[in-house]
């Protein structure tokens, strides 16, 4: 009887440190991790997060700092794969940051209403908009992510949001 | 004729046949409509518009060109003038809307001017100069699919393929225009499968039949050609999928993500090689096709010469058929679509115009949860397991569908024919490659997205740096200001304009200094 409670315990106590041991020093690189958060983000680079794009918020969700659920554009299903990843909890999603858009958008320049200031140049994320200083300037739709960051500097809100059009393929 | 050995396929099933309600009709030609309507946009690519609404246009006229894609040349199919540009919704299950061109019709059919000479005896074209006519002469494969008859030559000639197989299987119930065309134009066929072999360097020909179309087995070889093989498969849906009679006549397997020309061999529908034939001996582009008109008790069944761009409600129409109130399909029952909207025109795509009731397609609405009977798995002709992708489309589990390889799926309909709930699981498959599709779309686009984000943050970041340097080396040059001027006094030249100003202020405070200098 005692020898089997010795052996159990120590069984027990040796097979408990290894595991200590390897939860310490086997950690998952950090780095990886934020990757593979990253790699599941929308990267529509909007920023609703609070975070000033993808892979900040994706940092900050890998050191447990932001929950999953301030994703607007991912929606659901982003919150349901980092949650896979994660081994947590599906939460539903934080709407105070926004909510999912239905379509997706991207952004429309009036080109005879703008003034070339390149203030919609300097908030785009993504190095979607074209022009120059006292030229007209306009988006490249394919690259467009549809975040929204250039409607708010615009001086003479010439920019609008359109449905993205999606060419079906056979 | 041979019969020589076949090797099956795995799965298929015998289906009704209804192709006696067409078949034996001798082929006619439908007269020319008022309106002829040409989609411009294609499935594979985008073309650019060469004529604008108002401009007369004659028959074989090019209306686009292609632009971007695997996109055809569009011709006027007959003479008139260019109405409109409009979008009309295209026989696609999506709903989808194309741009169409409508060309009034001035009944003249007058040839256009600028049209290339035919050939009288194409055979001593050379191959390259064949593959140029055919792609200029805008043909596509007629068995449904449309793709560019020039690209599959050009990829078969590049890749070296030994064998041409033309497919004669109308494997589907109801469609008869490849029998039919058998029947009354062997001839066509067969100098136009020696055509295409001659274009992509393939030696051997074979035809492949279904071994109960007798009518056409005779018509063919009363048409004796050497240099065509004949060959018989019995009728088994769907023996005329590419890839299934590939397999039953060589026993080889065609990768799902590879093509029949990786195994030496390419396959070509009956109706394209009669065309290219026609086209290459008169110089006009492809304009017209044959359609089978079928519908149960329906006496204006048969096949047609129709050219492209007849509206099917004219057609219809034309033939006094009483299609109100039906199912106009086009293609067969098992993989056509349901039109939405009859004024669309009949296209390279338009093998058979089916007026169906809701019965007789099996009907949907009463469908029952799937009680693993695994039928759908003993009948599917690529073998994957539709149960299983059924309960992860339902699921939306991509990577379990792309792992069952729903992507391999020909949409041949059998596991929904044979389903005793009566899932329509082929619609289901449908939908959920679209959605990969889409997904797939998506992740490129957040591919894309996050490598300009990224190349945005490092350009920033080294301005910043820049900045800094700068900043920091003007802060450096202030600090070291008395420094410099020990400098200056070591540069000889700076110290020569040193000297230089020390004398003049000097001479300026004290003009009298001069005298004694």
């Amino acid at each position: 009887m005692l020898d089997a409670l010795l052996i159990m315990g120590l069984l027990a106590a040796a097979l408990g440190g290894l595991l200590g041991f390897a939860s310490v020093r086997l950690k998952p690189d950090s780095d990886q991790v934020v990757e593979q958060i990253n790699a599941l983000l929308p990267q529509t680079q909007c920023g609703q997060c609070a975070y000033p794009g993808c892979r900040p918020y994706a940092e900050a969700i890998a050191s447990g700092e932001a929950p999953i659920n301030r994703c607007p554009p991912g929606g659901e299903t982003t919150i349901r794969q980092l949650a896979d990843l994660l081994d947590r909890e599906p939460e539903p999603l934080d709407t105070s940051h926004g909510s999912t858009p239905e379509q997706a958008m991207v952004a429309f320049i009036d080109e005879p209403a703008c003034i070339g200031c390149t203030l919609c140049i300097q908030a785009c994320p993504v190095d979607a908009i074209l022009g120059a200083r006292g030229l007209m300037h306009t988006v490249i739709a394919d690259e467009c992510t549809g975040c929204e960051l250039c409607i708010d500097p615009c001086p003479v809100d010439c920019i609008t949001l359109l449905p993205r059009q999606v060419r079906t393929a056979a | 004729m041979a019969r020589l050995r076949l090797f099956g396929f795995p799965g298929g099933l015998q289906l009704p046949d209804w192709k006696h309600w067409s078949a034996d009709a001798p082929l006619r030609t439908l007269p020319l409509p008022p309106e002829l309507v040409v989609p411009l946009d294609q499935p594979n690519g985008r073309s650019r518009l060469l004529v604008e609404p108002g401009d007369s246009v004659d028959r074989g006229q090019p209306l686009a060109l292609p632009e971007e894609g695997w996109a055809m040349p569009l011709f006027a199919p007959s003479s008139g003038t260019l109405k409109a540009v409009e979008w009309r919704l295209a026989a696609h299950p999506d709903g989808q809307r194309l741009r169409c061109a409508v060309i009034a019709c001035d009944g003249e059919d007058r040839v256009w001017p600028g049209q290339p000479e035919g050939s009288d005896s194409p055979f001593d074209l050379a191959p390259e100069e064949l593959r140029q006519r055919i792609r200029k002469a805008g043909i596509g494969g007629l068995g449904g699919a449309v793709f560019p008859t020039a690209e599959k030559l050009d990829a078969a000639a590049e890749q070296g393929v030994d064998t041409l197989v033309i497919n004669a299987i109308g494997c589907e119930p109801c469609i008869t225009c490849d029998d039919r065309l058998l029947r009354d134009d062997p001839a066509a066929v067969l100098q136009g499968a020696e055509l295409l072999a001659r274009a992509c360097g393939a030696e051997r020909i074979i035809l492949a039949i279904e071994d109960d179309r007798q009518e056409a087995l005779d018509a063919v070889t009363r048409s004796a050609n050497p240099a065509v093989e004949l060959r018989t498969v019995p009728v088994r849906y769907p023996a005329g999928g590419e890839r299934q009679l590939i397999r039953n006549l060589t026993g080889q397997q065609v990768p799902s993500d590879g093509l029949p020309i990786d195994l030496g061999l390419l396959c070509q529908n009956a109706g394209t090689a009669a065309t290219t034939w026609h086209c290459m001996r008169s110089g006009s582009p492809l304009l017209e096709r044959i359609v089978t008109l079928a519908g149960p008790d329906l006496p204006q069944s048969g096949n047609y010469r129709v050219r492209f761009g007849t509206p099917m409600d004219w057609m219809l129409d034309q033939l006094q058929v009483p299609w109100h109130r039906q199912t106009l399909i086009q293609g067969g029952p098992m993989m056509g679509t349901a039109i939405q909207d009859p004024r669309y025109p009949v296209t390279a795509a338009t093998n058979c115009l089916l007026l169906a009731s809701a019965e007789l397609l099996g009907g949907e609405g009463d469908q029952r949860a799937c009680i693993r009977c695994g039928d759908c798995a003993t009948v599917c002709p690529v073998q994957l397991l539709p149960q299983q992708l059924h309960w992860y489309a339902g699921d939306h589990d991509h990577d379990a569908l792309r792992d069952h390889g729903l992507m391999a799926c020909i949409e041949c309909g059998a596991c929904a024919v044979v389903c005793p709930s009566r899932i329509p699981l082929v619609r289901q498959f449908r939908d959920a490659k679209a959605e990969l599709f889409a997904a797939d779309l998506e992740q490129n686009r957040a591919r894309r997205a996050r490598a300009r984000f990224e190349a945005r943050e490092a350009r920033l970041q080294r301005k910043r740096e820049q900045q800094e340097a700068q900043r920091a080396a003007k802060r450096e040059a202030a600090r070291n200001a008395p420094q410099a001027a020990e400098n200056t006094r070591q540069d000889p030249r700076k110290a020569a304009i040193a000297a230089a100003l020390e004398r003049r202020r000097r001479k300026q405070s004290d003009p009298d200094a001069s005298g004694g200098e």
